[in-house]
Formats: C-alpha cells, structure tokens, sequence
C-alpha cells in the first residue's frame, strides 16, 4: 500500500489552508434544508416490505434470491403506446412473454449489483439497470447521450434518452445560460440499440428536461409548461402551461412529475405530499391527492397507471421510531387508498438506498429498493402492490 | 387473493437532531477544504459544503449513526459539485488560476500546479486521506467505490504528486 510522504502531505495541506475559511453558517444550512423539505428521497437500507390485506388486494414482496419468483399478478395486457416515464429497454433481443407497460429503471443505481446469475454494475458507463416483471435483472446501454440524464422505455422496446452533450470538451468556456458548444439531445434507438434520431432541443437561454415520450412524441419540460415535440417532424405544441399546472416557475418546482394516460401528476417542491392530477387534453385539475393526513414528509417516487386511473406513491412519514416509508396506490377517481403497505423497511446502513417504482399494468405496481454507491455486490429488494 | 407478507421489522429508535451542531462546527471547515481542493473551487466548494449539510441535517437521525459521517458529507458534497456542475454545461471543473486568487505564495502555487495535474477522482482520494484523515476502508466507503481501487488511485496520485514536488526543488 502507498505510504503518503510528509512533504506529500504537506503539499496537499498547504493548498488547503490556502483557502479562505469556510464563508457560509449554520443558519444558511437550516434554510437549505427547510426549503429541501427532505428532498433527498431516501430509505434505509436492506429490506422491506410489507403487508396488506383485505379482499381483493394484495402486497407481494421478494428479496433477492433469498425466495421464489413470485409472478406479478397482471391482469389486463399493457396498454399500447401510453405514455411511461423512465425505464429502459433490455437490450439482450430476447424478450419475455410480457412486456410491463412501464420499465422498471433503477434510478440512480452506482454500483454493482446482483439478483440471480451475474453481478452487474450499474451507473458506469452509461449503463442502466432494469428489473425485469420475472425479477431479473438486465442492463442497457444508453446511446448518443454521454450525460443522459432521462431515459423511457417505450412498450416495443425502443428508447428515448435525453441528456446534454458537450460538442467542445476541452475547450474552456464561460459557464451560463449561453455557454457554447452544448446541446441538449433527444436520442431515440430502436430495439437493437441502433439511433434512429438524434436531435438537438436545445433553446438559447432555456432550461429543458424530457419527461415522457411516446413512439411518436417526446413530452418535454420547457421554462412555459409542459410541451408536446413530434419526435418526426420537431414541431413543439405547450399542452400544459406553468399556470395550470400549478407551478410559478417549471425548473426549481417540480419534485416530481409524470404522464400517463392522457393524465399528468405533478408534485411540487413547495408542498410534494400533495400530488395533483391534471388533465392533459383540457389542463383542469382532476385531484388532489393529500398524503399529509398519513403524515407523509416526503415523496421518493410516484407513477400513475398506463389507464390514468390509479396513482402509486411511495413516501417517507414520521414514525415512531424514526423516519419509515409507505407504498399506497389511489384511486384518482375519489381520492380513495386502494392498498397500502406497512412501513417497509429499515436497516440503517451506509449508503442511502434508493427506491423506483413502474406499473406492470393498470393494477400492479412494482416497486425496487436498492443501495446506491455500497461496495461490493448488493442485492435489489423488491415488491409489488396489486389492485383489484 | 393476497399474496404475501414479509415483515422486516422496525428500526432502531431515531436519534434526535441533537448533535448536528457540534458536528457542523467541527468539520464544515475541514469539509470545505477538502472539496476546495478537490474542486478546484472556492465558490463551487462552499456551495457543496452547505448543499450537503442541509441534506446531512434534513437526514439526520440517519447520518448521526453512520460510522464516517464527515466522509458521508464530503461524498455529497463532491457528488452534488460533479453533477452540478454538469447541468452548467461543463463536463469537468475548469482548472482556472483565477478560481483561487488566495493561491498565490510560491508554496501554495507549487501544491497547486502539483494537484492540478492528478484527475479528480485522485485528488479526491488523496484528499479523503490526507485531510480528513480517512483510512482507506473509509474512503472507499466515503467515495463509494472499492478499496482496491483506492489504493491504485492513492498510489498513482502520490507518484505523480512526488514527481512533481521533486522537479520544483
């Protein structure tokens, strides 16, 4: 091992007590953290799950290679070309009998990871993890987008990524708003992983992130609201102003947000435990889904069903014995909890797990809890939620 | 049809907030040091420090009970830095002499000009050693990346440092 010399350690001290002292105070981190508002979403580590019960519901839950499979209890065929946020398409060309209406991406996952056969690592390379509705996991390569930073699977299996790329790394330039040499890119491949767009939505002074995407539109976030981009022809078209959707700025607003069956759920920054439900075609409020009465202080994921029916939330609330998570699918139509799980969770390890979520179809919901950054090879845990 | 049930029990009982304080006033400044010259930064490194300190804060009944919680906070820190930084369009820091006007006395500029030369990640390395004192389990659970992989980077980066201080004498 590298014994570190004192003149080395030395150097490195001297450029350090070159800085000025530390400028900010304690009072600056409470108002972070205030206006954070637990953003951070987060659990504890290993396992988790949960309970239920109930006529006609039922939660299932498996830990990774510590139980059988259990088959998710699909019912209806996943709806077609509706919009699905994140996951990502496998990439091995062989599929299995049913495609999920949304992919199960690993958000954030960085590390290496295991289910059954081979570790996998995951967060290097442009590599994304699925969880496969038979609990595998498989990997995907994302494509055209070094820094990609949104990716949906769609049901055929084609990707649309979004991410910014720097055309002149190296080159140093005056970071900002106008900085030259970026793009920000919309990059769709098909099944086979060859690109079959690459475009660059980029506007002079504007923030920009994707959202969703069909086959054939990218839903994208601009600093107006919520546009429409024909994937074909680049034509923009706002379906969803700021205004209506309840947010006085887009970027710096959103906690989080989705699309799906011609409905979008938006959770803001300012109070995230109240989803709201819009209408897309018409951009009325349809509900609102308060999670404060369950005590909820924080949204870690959210997905609304293929059909737009059913919203599927996981969120940290206070327990009694610190800070615990709940995962609930509502009913949009009256604001009705259809299932919940118990508290999942909880050994408190290292590293900050992360969980995501995807419907399977419009009654099952599956859910992922994995560790970011751990060492070593870490399992996925893993859980479904299922509605009548 | 209900499935099935696995219960994991509840946690242990969560701290309380108390102890953040002591554990602010004790490393924010070490923290921002250590991202300072990792970064390359003054401004960018104060901003990580107290991006991550909130996060500490908010997570607190978590963070109290990691074993390394000083390089829990730097790891944030330098993630928030690395990832902010790319949304300002710029896939690495720019090693800018007028980013550290302070750096100018012939001792610091030659440990400067001798850390500009290591990659970020190994300038992290050295630094979770060198200034917060992290062993290299430490640092490789800090920066959540393998022991292995922090003694090669530890090694590499100290032989370029040597190289480098040698050739100033």
């Amino acid at each position: 091992m590298a014994r570190i010399s004192e003149d080395v350690a030395e150097a490195v001290r001297t450029a350090a007590n070159a800085a000025r002292g530390y400028p900010g105070d304690l009072a600056d981190v409470h108002r972070r953290a205030r206006r954070r508002r637990n953003r951070q979403a987060v659990l504890s580590a290993a396992a988790v799950v949960a309970v239920l019960a109930g006529a006609g519901v039922g939660v299932a839950s498996q830990r990774q290679q510590a139980a059988p499979a259990l088959p998710p209890a699909a019912t209806d065929p996943p709806a077609a070309a509706v919009p699905s946020v994140g996951p990502s398409a496998p990439s091995n060309p062989a599929p299995p009998a049913r495609e999920p209406a949304q992919h199960l991406i690993l958000r954030d996952a960085a590390g290496t990871y295991r289910t059954e056969g081979q570790a996998v690592e995951l967060g290097i390379g442009s590599r994304v993890g699925e969880l496969r509705p038979d609990w595998t996991l498989v990997t995907h390569r994302v494509v055209g987008s070094r820094n990609w930073e949104r990716l949906v699977v769609l049901p055929d299996g084609s990707r649309v990524a979004f991410g910014s790329h720097d055309t002149e790394p190296g080159t140093r330039r005056t970071d900002g708003p106008d900085v030259s040499g970026l793009e920000y890119r919309l990059v769709v491949t098909g099944r086979d992983g060859a690109v079959r767009l690459q475009r660059d939505v980029r506007r002079h002074d504007e923030p920009v992130m994707l959202l969703t995407a069909t086959a054939t539109t990218a839903y994208l976030w601009r600093p107006a609201g919520l546009v429409s981009h024909d994937l074909e022809t680049g034509t923009e078209r706002t379906v969803v102003r700021k205004a209506s959707a309840g947010l006085g700025e887009v970027f710096g607003s959103l906690r989080f947000a989705d699309l799906s069956g011609g409905r979008l759920v938006v959770s803001r920054m300012t109070d995230e435990c109240v989803p709201r439900v819009y209408d897309v075609a018409t951009g009325r409020l349809v509900a609102e889904l308060p999670l404060t009465g369950a005590g909820c202080v924080a949204v870690t994921d959210m997905r609304l069903s293929p059909d737009g029916a059913t919203l599927g939330v996981v969120y940290e609330h206070s327990g009694a014995t610190g800070p615990q998570t709940r995962a609930v699918l509502i009913r949009v139509a009256d604001r009705r909890e259809l299932i919940g799980s118990e508290d999942l969770l909880v050994d408190r390890a290292k590293t900050s797990p992360a969980i995501s979520v995807a419907w399977e179809d419009d009654h099952t919901l599956r859910g992922a809890i994995y560790p970011v950054g751990a060492a070593g090879v870490s399992g996925v845990d893993a859980f479904s939620l299922t509605r009548d | 049809m209900v499935v099935s049930t696995v219960m994991i029990g509840a946690g242990p009982a969560a701290p309380e907030q108390d102890g953040f304080e002591a554990f602010y006033r004790a490393n924010v400044d070490r923290l921002y040091r250590a991202l300072a010259v990792t970064l390359r930064r003054d401004d960018l490194a104060a901003e990580a420090v107290a991006e991550a300190m909130a996060r500490a804060y908010a997570r607190w009944p978590t963070v109290s009970r990691l074993d390394n919680r000083a390089g829990w906070v730097f790891r944030v820190g330098l993630n928030w830095a690395t990832s902010w930084w790319r949304k300002v369009r710029r896939e690495r820091p720019p090693a800018d002499d007028s980013a550290h006007p302070h750096l100018r006395p012939p001792e610091v500029a030659v440990a400067r000009d001798a850390l500009a030369r290591l990659p970020e990640p190994q300038r992290a390395v050295i630094t979770c050693r060198v200034l917060l004192d992290l062993s290299t389990a430490e640092t490789a659970t800090a920066l959540r990346i393998g022991e292995g992989t922090v003694k090669s980077r530890l090694a590499r980066g100290l032989a370029v440092l040597r190289h480098e201080l040698n050739s100033e004498d």
